[in-house]
């Protein structure tokens, strides 16, 4: 006797017996599911029904389609499902029922449609309805009753079908089932009256032309061309060959240099990388996809090509002759492919001479697609009235798209948002499909746009909850216990010009026993911040403000950003000190950390906190306190280096934008001042003595930042390069890299040893972020500081580890207390990805940005002739930097070096008298063709024939 | 098992004996009533409720897959747990079960270890390092008297009761193999034929009389116990009018008092034990091929009553 107490509209409870694989051993499992009466069928109208129903079903559609001259609505099967998605979206598409036990065969099978079909059914804007047929009495079909899934899915399609046609009645509406194909019709038939096919229902609308005419076109994607790409391999195989050894597995990652080539890496700490070279071994991979990599036998193995090739330069002719060949369904091999085959086979003999090939792989299948909606252009078509072209993404690591919109036409030119949808053998360029247009190319705030997006940045205005959180203006300071006053001391913040968001300001009194007493002062953002608040859950997602020309994404509303927490001078500010007492030699004797108010007496600039050091006359507190802090600031910077701390260089410009256009009039080189590593190295010492305070009170919950030494590998190029002008780079320790690069000094030529220096920043690995309990101690060196512990704590207005950092000192002090969040190990893990994340996307959008204003600035010139240097010789072309603009580009020679002298390679250039880093002369101006601007390049001296292709290979 | 019967009492029940009567009626070859239940622990790879009289169990299935050098010599066996309920009787509060539990299973895995028994288990050898280990865990409920022979039958009606999907091996590097899922694993499910499963008969003497399944007073007064177990034959129907000494084999005979038995009463003994086994295992098989052939439905097995809230 079964008792059931129940209190809502279940019928029957069902025990539906399966097996699943448990570890090793093979399980039965028993689920219990509850039948209920009370679930909606979907229909507005519906009286026997009563829950709510969202989108639901109001078909008034007897006129529509001939097929089915009454009221209906419609069911598709799970092919007509996967390969018509897109029609749910039409607007004659409409009163669709969505079966939950189909939807949930494709959320295992083709997440990315029942993903889809989740978005259109959320949508709300059409009337469709989610029919709960596993659950609903009267539709239950139980799976133990069938062999196979497909005929389980069928059966079940048939039963919820008839339950709604019975279920409607009264009200005459008919489910009609929608298939793709006359089989499954034919199929449905024997048990179902109402079945059509996707063709005859479509084509029955009469004036719906452009309907009929996707849907024709969908239906004739079917059949194949001719294979391009090899096919990937089964699951089953695929395990087997892991499990053997005979195939690796790991993420892709695409050559910067040649978009043709890519490695492979995998085993412990990725130590072991296999090669890959070509379209057909990357076999339709992607940057980032996790793949499965197969061994070439020995002889078909090779190395890099030492070959510039980017996607830009190479691809234009390819691109036709390809999409032509495809739409023309040629069975001859693609002039691409016969193009690539040459410079390979050429490349090859060369290589063989002087090294030793590479393992050289292909990939096999692809476990885990790395794709994402895609920022880019839109190409114009090959077909003067084609609905189908390509899209070029900004990521340049992203092949072209294909993309196919009826409305194709109008989109030409477009900066848009692409999806990948598959990438079939028998196509050059992964399918996708438009989700979105931002604006027109070269319209600047659609480029803007583009870069945000692209990078994932948070960039829309802050919502209600937000702001809700700020304190109420006025603002007045109103003491606490724990704040120290610190109104009295004679503070001053140095920072760039025009800048808003100050965080920091510093002080220095010399002291009468001859130490001085040094104060960093940074804004108290987590007064304000207060965790769990709707500004805290933003800010820990935005995790760091972005810096673009001419315009700043902040991490934190604009009152606090620029005024609550920015140290302003004369105004009365919270802040959170450290103050040391240093001796003369700068060794800190003493460091005490307290929250504290402070009115700064200034805000300078560095030009201007220069200015006043400089003169000798000014005898005010502030000068001599700026003149105190750079004397010890100076011992500190010396002491760093002792230390093997790195001296890196990097391009650093600036633009002079105009605030009402937002066009940049001038570009500038940043300039270097004393007063700006004078900040640096109390901002260091302060970031240094935080992380120890807070590692020794938080063991296992610190929040720290680490630099890791790079491999040995990573130098490569800096050693090869220094090697060519014949000094020795030893880049076994911190400290012996910074001295080899100290003497890496040529008299004749200034310019190399900071170009050695960037070489070296392109070596390094990125610092990110980590808490200490999920680290070695050994691991936590900050390398390119020379800081055994490190952390961020100088800058809470437009950084997220600041403020965790903060709020981990101010309850060690005692200040605050320590949210529960901040000793919850998987939130912080999770928090430092996001951060570290962050971080990079930001740093990427910022040189996006510049490259983007760059642009801006070039379409106005005509052929200006500029300095530039060498930085790389491959043989085909150079790879020049103009420091003027920051920019580097690729320069192609027009005769290919290699096919014609192939065994003597780096002799060639000597003749041509081109040696790494050496000066050249270089005409820059902006071409645009098809649509696409690139910034062409020309070497003027020493003459070369050459061409130039638009290249940030820098940036990523 | 000390239940405290007085002297009195004792000698009520074995006057009784002596002379052919039991106190609750019985013969003294009868057995108590045994009811037996397939598919009652849905999640287990089969089970079964064997009651016999008051006693209860609850016996389950369980495969594990293990793994071994070289599963082609490897004798596949099937492995006993026995646990006892603290409620089983009243003097099983706490751990003093164990001893109980403990006896049993040790009896069930030695009438199992023998290559005659259920050869079916072979099919378990899934490939050369791999096989399923069949494990059986039986929980004594309720105990009131002859708990081995109603262990005996349940393990034989779990077994019969057991489905299992055979994985699909795969080849992996040096010969191992590891398992999946095969397609379709509903259809897939299979079972073993457990005609030649043991089935044990304790035979209980008092002086001279032999008696078979003794309830919790009995067992205070019995003289010596005789465990045997036998391996029946598979009932070939032609062969049914044949003799019925040569159709089955002992797997186990223990005595487990200090007792001793003249030749000829112990020949008395066997016979009588053999006998009452092959009845039982006859019985069995018969409710287990009723079961085969009409697994009862569950909501027919159990009508429901609904209860609204409101």
């Amino acid at each position: 006797m079964e008792l059931n107490v129940i209190d809502s509209g279940i019928s029957r409870r069902i025990l539906v017996h399966d097996w699943f694989l448990d570890d090793d051993n093979i399980v039965p499992r028993v689920v219990e599911q509850y039948l209920r009466t009370d679930l909606p069928c979907g229909l507005k109208d519906c009286k026997s029904c009563t829950l709510p129903k969202y989108s639901a079903l109001e078909p008034r559609n007897e006129a529509l389609a001939k097929v089915a001259p009454f009221k209906h609505t419609i069911i598709m099967d799970i092919p007509t499902m996967t390969r018509f998605v897109d029609l749910l979206e039409d607007d004659h598409i409409d009163n669709a029922v969505i079966i939950q036990t189909h939807w949930e065969h494709l959320s295992t099978t083709n997440p990315q449609i029942a993903r889809k079909i989740d978005k259109i059914l959320k949508g709300g804007e059409k009337h469709l309805a989610f029919l709960m047929n596993d659950m609903m009495e009267g539709t239950f079909v139980n799976p133990e009753d069938f062999e196979s899934k497909e005929e389980e899915l069928h059966h079940k399609l048939i039963v919820a079908a008839g339950f709604l046609k019975k279920h409607w009645e009264s009200l005459d509406i008919k489910p009609v089932i929608v298939v793709s194909t006359d089989e499954a019709k034919e199929a449905f038939l024997k048990d179902y009256e109402f079945v059509t096919t996707v063709g005859e229902y479509v084509d029955s609308m009469g004036d719906k032309a452009d309907l009929a005419l996707r849907i024709q076109y969908l239906l004739k994607q079917e059949d194949t061309g001719p294979s391009i790409y090899p096919e990937y391999l089964q699951l089953n195989d695929v395990d087997q060959g892991l499990a053997a050894g005979k195939y690796q597995k790991g993420a892709f990652r695409v050559s910067p240099e040649n978009y043709l080539e890519a490695t492979v890496s995998f085993g412990v700490d990725y130590a072991e990388s296999w090669f890959i070279q070509g379209r057909v071994s990357m076999n339709r991979a992607c940057q980032g996809d996790i793949v499965v990599v197969e061994l070439l036998p020995k002889d078909q193995w090779t190395l890099p090509e030492k070959v510039l090739r980017m996607r830009e330069a190479d691809e234009e002719m390819e691109e036709e002759s390809a999409y032509m060949a495809e739409t023309a369904a040629e069975t001859a091999e693609p002039a691409s492919k016969k193009a690539k085959k040459t410079p390979k086979a050429a490349a090859k003999p060369a290589a063989d001479d002087e090294f030793q090939p590479l393992p050289t792989a292909r990939v096999v299948a692809v476990l885990k697609r790395n794709w994402r909606d895609y920022c880019g252009l839109m190409l114009p078509s090959f077909q003067a009235d084609g609905t189908d072209g390509l899209f070029s993404a900004f990521d340049k690591s992203i092949p072209r798209i294909r993309v196919e919109d009826p409305l194709y036409q109008e989109i030409v030119g477009k900066i848009v948002v692409v999806a990948i949808d598959d990438w079939p053998v028998d196509s050059h360029y992964p399918r996708g499909h438009l989700i979105q247009i931002i604006g027109n190319n070269g319209d600047q705030a659609a480029e803007e746009k583009m870069v945000l997006m692209e990078h994932d940045i948070r960039y829309e205005p802050f919502n209600a909850n937000v702001l809700a959180c700020l304190p109420k203006m006025p603002w007045v300071p109103n003491p606490e216990s724990f704040r120290k006053d610190l109104t009295h001391l004679d503070i001053c913040s140095v920072d760039p010009e025009g800048c808003t968001d100050i965080d920091d300001a510093l002080h220095c009194v010399k002291n009468a026993d001859g130490t001085y007493e040094v104060g960093v002062h940074i804004a108290d953002v987590t007064h304000f911040l207060r965790p769990g608040t709707a500004m805290d859950n933003e800010a820990s997602l935005r995790s760091t403000s972005v810096y673009l020309c001419g315009r700043r994404i902040d991490m934190l509303p604009d009152l606090l950003s620029s005024n609550l927490c920015s140290l302003r001078g004369g105004e009365v500010r919270y802040a959170f000190s450290v103050v040391w007492q240093l001796n003369e030699d700068s060794d800190v004797i003493k460091a005490e950390f307290h929250k504290s108010v402070i009115k700064s007496r200034a805000a300078l600039t560095y030009q201007k906190a220069q200015e006043m050091i400089d003169d000798k006359k000014a005898k005010d507190s502030i000068s001599e306190s700026l003149r105190g802090l750079l004397h010890l600031s100076k011992k500190l910077k010396a002491k760093r280096f002792r230390d093997g701390a790195l001296s890196l260089a990097s391009s650093e410009i600036r633009f002079d934008i105009d605030p009402d256009t937002g066009t940049p009039l001038a570009v500038q080189e940043k300039k270097h001042l004393p007063t700006m590593s004078m900040v640096e190295e109390f901002m260091l010492l302060a970031n240094v003595s935080v992380a120890k305070r807070i590692y020794e009170e938080y063991p296992d919950f610190a929040v720290l930042r680490r630099h890791p030494i790079p491999p040995k590998e990573q130098y490569e190029p800096l050693v090869r390069a220094a090697d060519a002008l014949g000094f020795k780079i030893d880049p076994s320790t911190g400290k012996t890299l910074a001295d080899s690069l100290d003497k890496a000094v040529d008299p004749s030529n200034p310019v190399v040893n900071r170009m050695l220096r960037m070489l070296a920043t392109r070596c390094m690995t990125q610092a990110v972020y980590f808490i200490s309990s999920t680290m070695t101690p050994d691991k936590f060196l900050h390398f390119g500081l020379a800081a055994p512990l490190y952390t961020h704590f100088t800058s809470p207005i437009r950084r997220y580890a600041d403020v965790m950092v903060h709020r981990l000192l101010a309850s060690a002090i005692g200040a605050d207390e320590l949210h529960k969040e901040m000793l919850n190990k998987i939130w912080l893990i999770k928090q430092s990805d996001i951060m570290n994340y962050r971080h990079k996307k930001a740093q990427y959008a910022s040189r996006a940005s510049i490259l983007l204003h760059t642009y801006l600035m070039i379409k106005g010139l005509e052929n200006e002739v500029l300095e530039a240097f060498i930085v790389n010789i491959r043989k085909n072309g150079i790879q020049v930097q103009i420091p003027k603009y920051g920019l580097e580009s690729i320069i192609f020679f027009t005769k290919s070096f290699s096919k014609e002298r192939r065994n003597e390679d780096f002799v060639d250039y000597a003749k041509l008298n081109i040696r790494p880093f050496q000066k050249v002369k270089v005409s820059v101006s902006m071409v645009e063709k098809n649509l696409r601007r690139r910034v062409e390049v020309k070497l003027i001296e020493p003459k070369v024939d050459c061409v130039s292709a638009d290249a940030d290979v820098a940036a990523y | 098992m000390d239940i405290d019967l007085s002297e009195t009492e004792k000698v009520y029940t074995v006057d009784g004996i002596h002379q052919g009567l039991r106190a609750d009626g019985r013969s003294l070859m009868d057995f108590r009533p045994v009811i037996v239940e397939f598919d009652v622990l849905p999640n287990t790879h089969g089970s079964a409720r064997v009651r016999v009289g008051g006693t209860d169990l609850l016996a389950a299935v369980k495969l594990s897959m293990r793994q071994v050098k070289d599963t082609t010599d490897f004798s596949n066996r099937v492995d006993f747990y026995v646990t006892c309920s603290a409620v089983a009787s009243p003097n099983f509060a706490g751990k003093q079960g164990d001893e109980c539990a403990h006896r049993v299973a040790s009896m069930l895995r030695k009438a199992y270890r023998n290559d005659l028994i259920i050869p079916e288990l072979n099919k378990l050898k899934l490939s050369n390092d791999r096989y399923f280990q069949t494990k059986v865990d039986i929980l004594i409920l309720k105990y009131d008297g002859n708990a081995l022979d109603a262990a005996s039958m349940a393990a034989k009606a779990a077994l019969s009761d057991m489905k299992f999907v055979v994985p699909t091996m795969i080849a992996r590097d040096g010969g191992k193999t590891v398992p999946q899922l095969p397609d379709k694993a509903r259809s897939q499910v299979q079972g073993l034929d457990v005609a030649t499963a043991p089935v044990i008969v304790t035979l209980n003497t008092v002086g001279d009389s032999i008696f078979v399944d003794a309830d919790l007073h009995e067992e205070q007064c019995v003289g010596s116990v005789v465990h045997v177990g036998i391996i029946p034959q598979e009932d070939q129907p032609d062969k049914m009018e044949t003799d019925d000494d040569e159709d089955c084999y002992i797997t186990l005979l223990k005595n487990t008092r200090p007792q001793t038995f003249h030749q000829e009463k112990f020949n008395d003994l066997l016979g009588a034990g053999v006998e009452a086994a092959k009845e039982l295992n006859r019985a069995i098989m018969q409710r287990i091929e009723e079961h085969r052939r009409e697994p009862v439905k569950k909501s027919m097995m159990h009508p429901r009553l609904e209860t609204f809230m409101r």
